[in-house]
């Protein structure tokens, strides 16, 4: 019940922002999980920390990782588009870093050009590099993490734009109430302009974020235990011998600036002796005239000597989107 | 009439559109329509008088405009000839909207003293067996002057590099003129025309042997015909094959008459000549009650010899005439199916000047109809191509389509002369057209979705492009269109709720549902309903 004070805060700060205009940014390649386990959970990951998914979401969840973590994503489009991602990080004395890199096809569209001309032609592709740091602000519970992400994206093989983005991400761990709290400004920089930028209507802004978001981890009791604390969770004690049951809660709040729209995520998860985790989700974007976009999300993962298979799918309105993905930390 | 409601309850009639999509649905052949390319016509002015007479597409797109101009008020040496050389293929590829709209080179050619008529004109083919990369371009008109007339054909090439080459031939003292030229595989130039002897006008043919890639020298081959001393016989048209056969249209008084002349070795006093002989059977005379006149012809894939030109229906001469078209097979009958003459007329005198043929047999010709171009076509039966004919009209002025010809894309060039219409020094031009063939929605089938817009899959919001989204449900309901971001993020909704109808067609703007239009980038396009379901690609761009 603690975490629900904030995410109610931040939903009461959002509340104003009802009128979307989704659509309206460029650069959508941004906004794709670059992680499975993220995907399950609805995306409500802005809280999350300790881990190198946290990087697409807020980079000061770069801070405290357990040691050299690896992750990568596939997953094919309904439109028939495909991306993946490769993740990797790990730490460098009181610094937790992450880097990535993904890429988007869109597959093929037919053109006509002036002379009536007809093709087939790549529609667009994108390349995303993204590398990222954090680290825990001594003798406090917070963590500051930043990143900088490059996107180069092409439209009909013919015309490319490249630009910048930076993420700048804060976290408070609060061990005793079992509580993480979050936020991140995402995707702040200039306008992806095609033909470099010789066409002045090309003015595509990056879809500029900005995310709140609370995370309560708890160990579920059976058998008549009392439930743990994040103090236990959190320690490294734990980490080499997890409870045989977890039970976690992600709630995210994200204004989407450029776009005027807010979109809300939740999500769940269950985690058995460390090895076996179960994932539901859910999301809801009010896009305005458009009504609301909803999606449950669902995923699983199965862990064994460091290696996590991941598998997430996205209920959308009309179709389902399925995202498999590896993960490696050796450590865990 | 079926309502289309967009998400915000928009209302919006989409009669026309249904009407011309229930036609193309009828028509058993996808339609295609006819528009004029954005920038044109352009234009070619003197100081005097620009007037075009023909117009060849020549390799990798090249357009070559053959005319006659006169500069200035009081012109002392007559008319010159001039020759237009456009470019639309800066890499020989793509197409650049930048070309601009006036000739990238020009060449003159003025005789001193003489006045050069309506130049007809032919591009070499490139892949000759001269090897000469250059493009080769030929003209032939007719000379006057200091009391003679000439043929003459002027030889240059395309980087203008050499300065135009000319040869003029007279026969024998007797006037002759240009009337048409072929220039086949070989290279070497093939005119027809005129020579006035025995005071009547006799087909005259003329055949300019090269010697090699740059000398053309004096080796020429010149014959008239003599079989009728009496009738007026001028070649009008010629067409020559890579074997060096060549077709004629003639106009044979009021008739048109069909030579055909094949090419025959012989010892000449110092050497192996060639000389053209008159095939066994020809020529061929079409007698009707009216009077024929053969303008330009040529033979397309099959073999057949089309001429175009016009046709007198009360015989009195070609005044009040219906512009026409012939088409005659490869033996130099009239060819089955089709009816010939095929005519036109709009209203006023009409002519069909010049034609095209694509692959297809398809015919497209110009001309002019009263004061206003005509551009039509026809396929092998005669029919008129879906689209044509289109009537271009410029206020008080005339215009006559003098040159046809096709470009790799299938787009039609036409040069006109522009005439106002007080005829006074100065107030005609040259005029160039290209016209764009546009498929319209072919047919679908039950069940089929297509989503087009003008550049295919490609939607430029810049523009004010819009996406047409087709669907032929199978069942009663509604019909749904989401436009989704690739991450499943609906952008738009449009809904067909109209009761009654077969095919369904809405369009979406590139606009969001709060009327913004949208980043670039690509977009899925769902349509769901009863018996459809597809998720189309659409990439939106921003393109001035």
């Amino acid at each position: 019940m603690r975490s629900v004070l904030p995410a109610a805060c931040c939903a009461f700060l959002l509340a104003g922002a009802t009128y979307a205009a989704v659509g309206v940014t460029g650069a959508g390649v941004l906004l794709e999980p670059l992680s499975v386990r993220p995907a399950g959970l609805g995306e409500a990951y802005t809280a999350e920390g300790g881990t190198v998914e946290a990087i697409g979401y807020n980079p000061a969840g770069l801070a405290g990782l357990a040691g050299v973590e690896g992750t990568a994503l596939v997953r094919q489009g309904f439109a028939g588009d495909t991306f993946a991602s490769v993740l990797g990080g790990g730490t460098i004395r009181e610094f937790g870093f992450g880097a990535g890199v993904a890429y988007l096809t869109t597959g093929s569209v037919e053109q006509i050009d002036p002379t009536g001309r007809l093709s087939t032609v790549v529609g667009q592709s994108d390349l995303v590099g993204i590398a990222g740091l954090a680290r825990e602000v001594p003798g406090t519970p917070l963590l500051l993490g930043l990143s900088g992400t490059v996107i180069r994206s092409q439209l009909l093989e013919a015309s490319a734009a490249t630009d910048f983005g930076a993420d700048f991400g804060a976290q408070v761990v609060l061990p005793r109430a079992g509580l993480r709290l979050g936020a991140s400004l995402q995707h702040w920089g200039g306008h992806l302009r095609y033909e470099d930028a010789r066409i002045p209507v090309d003015n595509n802004d990056l879809p500029l974020l900005v995310r709140f978001g609370a995370a309560l981890a708890v160990a579920i009791p059976v058998g008549g235990s009392t439930i743990g604390s994040l103090e236990s969770l959190e320690s490294a004690d734990i980490r080499e011998s997890p409870p045989p049951h977890v039970g976690r809660v992600y709630a995210d709040a994200i204004l989407r600036r450029a776009e005027n729209a807010v979109a809300y995520a939740g999500g769940l998860e269950y985690v058995y002796a460390g090895l076996v985790s179960l994932r539901g989700g859910y999301r809801i974007l009010a896009s305005g005239g458009a009504g609301r976009d909803t999606a449950w999300t669902f995923g699983a993962g199965i862990a064994f000597a460091g290696l996590r298979v991941d598998y997430a799918a996205e209920m959308l309105s009309f179709t389902a989107l399925h995202r498999i993905g590896l993960t490696v930390s050796p450590k865990r | 009439m079926t309502r289309v409601w967009d998400n915000q309850g928009t209302y919006m009639a989409r009669l026309t559109v249904r009407c011309l999509l229930a036609l193309a649905l009828a028509s058993p052949a996808a339609a295609a329509r006819w528009s004029l390319f954005p920038t044109f016509p352009w234009t070619y002015t003197r100081t005097g008088a620009a007037t075009a007479s023909d117009l060849v597409v020549g390799y990798q797109d090249t357009i070559w405009v053959a005319g006659t101009v006169m500069d200035g008020f009081a012109p002392t040496s007559g008319r010159d000839v001039v020759i237009l050389f456009y470019s639309v293929t800066e890499t020989g590829v793509a197409w650049t909207s930048t070309v601009a709209a006036k000739p990238l080179a020009t060449a003159l050619y003025d005789r001193a003293g003489m006045d050069e008529g309506p130049p007809q004109i032919a591009v070499a083919p490139h892949n000759f067996s001269w090897g000469n990369t250059e493009i080769e371009v030929f003209a032939a008109f007719t000379t006057t002057g200091e009391g003679q007339q000439e043929l003459t054909v002027l030889r240059l090439l395309g980087s203008f590099a050499v300065a135009p080459s000319a040869t003029s031939l007279s026969v024998s003292g007797y006037p002759c003129g240009a009337a048409g030229i072929s220039v086949p595989e070989s290279g070497t130039p093939y005119a027809v025309g005129w020579v006035t002897a025995g005071g009547v006008d006799q087909l005259f043919y003329f055949r300019q042997v090269r010697k090699n890639n740059t000398d053309f020298g004096p080796c020429v081959t010149a014959t008239f015909w003599t079989g009728s001393v009496t009738a007026s016989v001028t070649g009008r048209a010629i067409a020559v094959d890579g074997g060096g056969q060549a077709w004629i249209a003639a106009q044979w008084d009021r008739d048109i008459a069909l030579f055909k002349y094949t090419p025959e070795v012989y010892q000449g006093t110092s050497a192996i000549e060639l000389k053209a002989v008159l095939a066994p059977g020809w020529p061929r005379r079409f007698s009707t009650p009216e009077w024929d006149e053969p303008v330009a012809g040529r033979r397309d894939v099959a073999g057949n010899f089309w001429v175009v030109g016009s046709v007198d229906p009360d015989g009195a001469g070609p005044v009040g005439s219906d512009a026409a078209v012939w088409k005659f097979d490869a033996d130099g009958n009239p060819a089955p199916g089709f009816t010939s003459p095929v005519r036109l007329s709009l209203g006023g005198q009409a002519v069909f000047y010049d034609l095209a043929l694509d692959d297809s047999q398809n015919c497209y010709v110009t001309g002019h109809s009263g004061s206003t171009m005509v551009f039509t076509g026809y396929d092998r039966n005669g029919r008129v191509l879906p689209g044509l004919p289109i009537a271009e009209s410029a206020g008080g002025a005339s215009i006559e389509g003098r040159g046809i010809g096709l470009d790799s894309t299938g787009a039609a060039w036409i040069a006109a002369t522009v005439t106002a219409a007080v005829p006074l020094s100065g107030t005609s031009y040259i005029a160039l057209y290209r016209y764009l063939p546009t498929p319209e929605p072919a047919p679908i089938a039950p069940g089929e979705v297509r989503v087009r817009g003008p550049e295919g899959g490609v939607l430029n919001v810049v523009k004010g492009e819009r996406m047409a989204i087709l669907a032929w449900p199978t069942g009663s309901g509604d019909v749904r269109v989401q436009v989704r971001t690739l991450r499943g993020e609906l952008i738009r909704e449009l809904v067909d709720a109209g009761p009654g109808r077969q095919v369904v067609q809405l369009e979406w703007d590139g606009k969001n549902a709060s009327g913004q239009l949208v980043a670039s980038g690509t977009y899925a396009v769902i349509v769901t309903g009863n018996g459809v379901r597809a998720t189309k690609r659409v990439v939106v761009v921003r393109r001035p």
